[in-house]
């Protein structure tokens, strides 16, 4: 959950520092989204910054006459979207935080990948969209198994890769495949909320998720291969079919993209590779934590 | 086209290979894209320059079990792929 969030701000200039306390990014006019942000955000540090001692608002909020409120961020991967609720826009500044908090690192991507802490480090699953990244990841999560993330995790890059917990909050679609088992379907009704059109945001205890800025060395890139019917099977994958999805899931406007390449190359060939078949993203996560630990 | 007309890598073109396979990155885009086999192939030979007759001639020894016009045809697709995104170019 996001954390030390003041009451209400002073009279004043209406600046936020949010994040690392010797790095936050500076939000402006994020009082009306803060109290939506939590529904999104674990473990983010928020504070008011007053005038924000001269520097430049990394990400602003703004709110239209008609009640549009428009969200903007700059530097590399800056992007200006405009919502007509405010989750909406609270779920769009949580964006624009963990863009530019990605872009600050020149080592650091973000991967669109779920991940878990098995044993001491982490397993990554990747995949196509809808390969099952989000399910297979809370699955790990209902065996036991620290939760990092179901959508972005950051990454550093190199031989020796690390994974950055972002702290957003799980997303579950529902209704719930009909083979998701009773302990998965009474871990989303026990953690749920928030509820929207068709998913669910999840709230983990402390201890089952990691929050943001938590990191672990990285010990296994999954592909995930979902296909009906299928057999769980798991099995070494070569560097240049796992690079082929990996260089699609990386997020890193602030990166040549020659050092990008270079640099998943360095860090598929520092952990191990496999690709992970399933129908039942259930056994898919049984089977990774049995094989990782 | 001229028989004369031949084909080359665009040298701002940046390549890594990784088991074999062929990762560029877009000189004007900064995109990665990844070559299949034939593609793959192609860019090696396109090292130096090549006309497309003696491409077809190089493809039709290394893969000698493929019919003659499937082979023109994935050539054909390659090279187009490889100009359109300027990986390499295409001169005369």
């Amino acid at each position: 959950m996001a954390d030390h969030v003041p009451s209400a701000a002073p009279d004043g200039p209406d600046l936020w520092r949010i994040g690392d306390d010797d790095d936050p990014v500076l939000v402006e006019n994020a009082d009306a989204v803060l109290p939506y942000l939590p529904y999104y955000l674990a473990g983010w540090p928020i504070r008011w910054a007053g005038d924000g001692e001269g520097r430049t608002p990394d990400v602003r909020v703004s709110e239209s006459a008609d009640g549009i409120f428009r969200v903007t961020s700059r530097g590399p991967g800056g992007a200006d979207f405009r919502f007509d609720n405010l989750y909406d826009a609270a779920n769009g500044v949580a964006g624009a935080l963990i863009s530019v908090f990605v872009a600050r690192r020149a080592d650091t991507i973000c991967l669109h990948a779920g991940a878990a802490l098995i044993g001491e480090s982490l397993a990554i699953v990747i995949g196509d969209s809808f390969a099952g990244k989000s399910s297979v990841a809370l699955h790990l999560a209902v065996l036991g198994n620290r939760f990092f993330g179901d959508d972005q995790i950051a990454l550093t890059l190199g031989g020796d890769p690390r994974g950055i917990c972002l702290g957003l909050m799980p997303k579950v679609r529902t209704p719930l495949p009909e083979d998701c088992g009773d302990a998965f379907r009474e871990f989303v009704e026990g953690y749920t909320a928030m509820e929207g059109d068709g998913s669910v945001y999840l709230k983990l205890w402390d201890g089952e998720a990691g929050t943001f800025g938590d990191s672990a060395p990285v010990r296994a890139l999954v592909l995930l291969d979902r296909r009906p019917g299928a057999d769980t099977e798991i099995a070494p994958v070569s560097r240049s079919e796992l690079m082929k999805t990996l260089v699609s899931r990386a997020f890193a406007p602030h990166i040549d993209a020659r050092d990008l390449l270079n640099g998943l190359a360095a860090v598929a060939d520092g952990v191990a590779l496999y690709r992970l078949r399933f129908s039942s993203s259930r056994e898919a996560a049984a089977l990774l934590s049995r094989t990782l630990r | 086209m001229s028989d004369d007309s031949f084909f080359l890598r665009n040298p701002a073109v940046n390549a890594t290979e990784i088991d074999e396979e062929t990762f560029l990155v877009g000189p004007d885009d900064g995109e990665v894209y990844y070559l299949d086999e034939i593609s793959s192939a192609l860019w090696r030979l396109l090292e130096t320059p090549q006309r497309r007759e003696d491409i077809v001639k190089t493809f039709s020894a290394a893969f000698p079990d493929v019919p003659g016009a499937d082979l023109a045809a994935d050539i054909e697709r390659a090279l187009a792929g490889l100009v359109a995104r300027g990986l390499a170019s295409h001169f005369g």
